[in-house]
């Protein structure tokens, strides 16, 4: 990761009220009112009062970075198909925004790639389950590999892990797990 | 074989099968349901606890790391989210994954991840999680505790 919590604490909350936040459009001063009270509802984890304020939010009207604010708090409340929803309008209001186009491609639903016949991996990683199943609470807080439940490595991280064993044992039917402390 | 792929499969409501974990290693005291998961691509496969309570899955950050999710990262979107009463920041990301198969067909879903962001020398303590807006709700499942069998199949898949 290239950003430490600070600085990301530091991009994600705009501590500036929204009533000062710069915006390029012709919010009303009734809109900013509105999007205050949807941060004073978001602190309070309000979600119906949330969901009800934000449908009476013209966005057309409102910079995307107040439409982000509101996604972000819709994440944190768990209120995902409001943010996919915002996202969604954000896409189709700002389609040159990066920053909402990036929010529109995370919320999208899950979707599904493909089928094919199993590989066959998933047998070879059924016989690793019978050794975690009985030793792995002897390695609380250590990375582990195991193949064919037989135990490959054991390191404090998946750094030293994978130096251990090796890059031809990163292969399908390896597991590796950090079991918990 | 699990014991009701024959009438699951042939239904078309799945179209695989796989054997699944009680519990998550290291965590003995608690029942879960663990599956083993395979990045697209890269090996090799991990563990991930099914959560119908966590909006979106959770990566352990050394993953993300070695599934290159982390580079070029600056620009994913920063979300905050509370994970079991601890609030953590991280970013949503997109990746590949492969629900393995014992009986039938794998399944590739393009899932979304939260990867928490870290304080320098920080460790992780928390297990990967499979969360239901990002990963199981446009899959079709079914578990029999019988045998701790896990069905799936795609969303869209004919009845």
């Amino acid at each position: 990761m290239s950003l430490n919590y600070s600085a990301v604490e530091e991009i994600a909350i705009n501590k500036a009220p929204l009533r000062q936040a710069a915006h390029q459009g012709e919010a009303s001063t009734e809109e900013h009112d509105l999007l205050l009270a949807i941060e004073e509802a978001a602190a309070r984890e309000d979600r119906s009062t949330l969901n009800r304020l934000v449908e009476k939010v013209d966005w057309r009207s409102r910079h995307p970075d107040d439409l982000i604010r509101v996604i972000q708090s819709c994440i944190f409340l768990d209120m995902v198909l409001l943010a996919r929803e915002l996202a969604d309008e954000g896409r189709r209001l700002f389609p040159n925004d990066k920053r909402i186009e990036q929010w529109a491609i995370v919320l999208a639903p899950p979707k599904i790639v493909g089928t094919r016949p199993a590989s066959g991996n998933a047998i070879g990683l059924e016989a690793s389950h019978q050794w975690f199943q009985n030793n792995s609470s002897k390695y609380k807080g250590q990375w582990i590999a195991v193949r064919n439940g037989e135990l490959l490595g054991v390191a404090p991280t998946l750094k030293e892990l994978y130096n251990q064993i090796g890059q031809d044992k990163k292969t399908p039917d390896t597991i590796v797990v950090k079991a918990l402390s | 074989m699990a014991r009701f792929d024959k009438i699951l499969f042939d239904s078309g409501f799945v179209t695989g099968s796989t054997r699944y974990d009680d519990h998550y290693q290291g965590d003995e005291k608690q029942n879960r349901i663990v599956l083993t998961i395979t990045p697209e691509k890269k090996y090799p496969p991990i563990k991930m606890i099914v959560d119908t309570g966590a909006p979106w899955c959770i990566l352990d950050p050394d993953l993300a790391e070695a599934w290159d999710l982390t580079s070029g990262a600056d620009d994913a979107p920063i979300a905050n989210l509370n994970i079991r009463g601890d609030v953590r920041w991280g970013r949503l990301t997109r990746a590949n994954i492969i629900l393995e198969a014992t009986n039938g067909e794998d399944l590739s879903v393009e899932a979304t991840f939260f990867v928490p962001q870290m304080e320098p020398d920080e460790v992780w303590s928390y297990p990967n999680f499979l969360g239901l807006s990002g990963f199981l709700d446009r899959i079709r499942f079914a578990v029999d505790a019988s045998e701790n069998a896990f069905y799936f199949g795609r969303f869209d898949a004919p009845r």
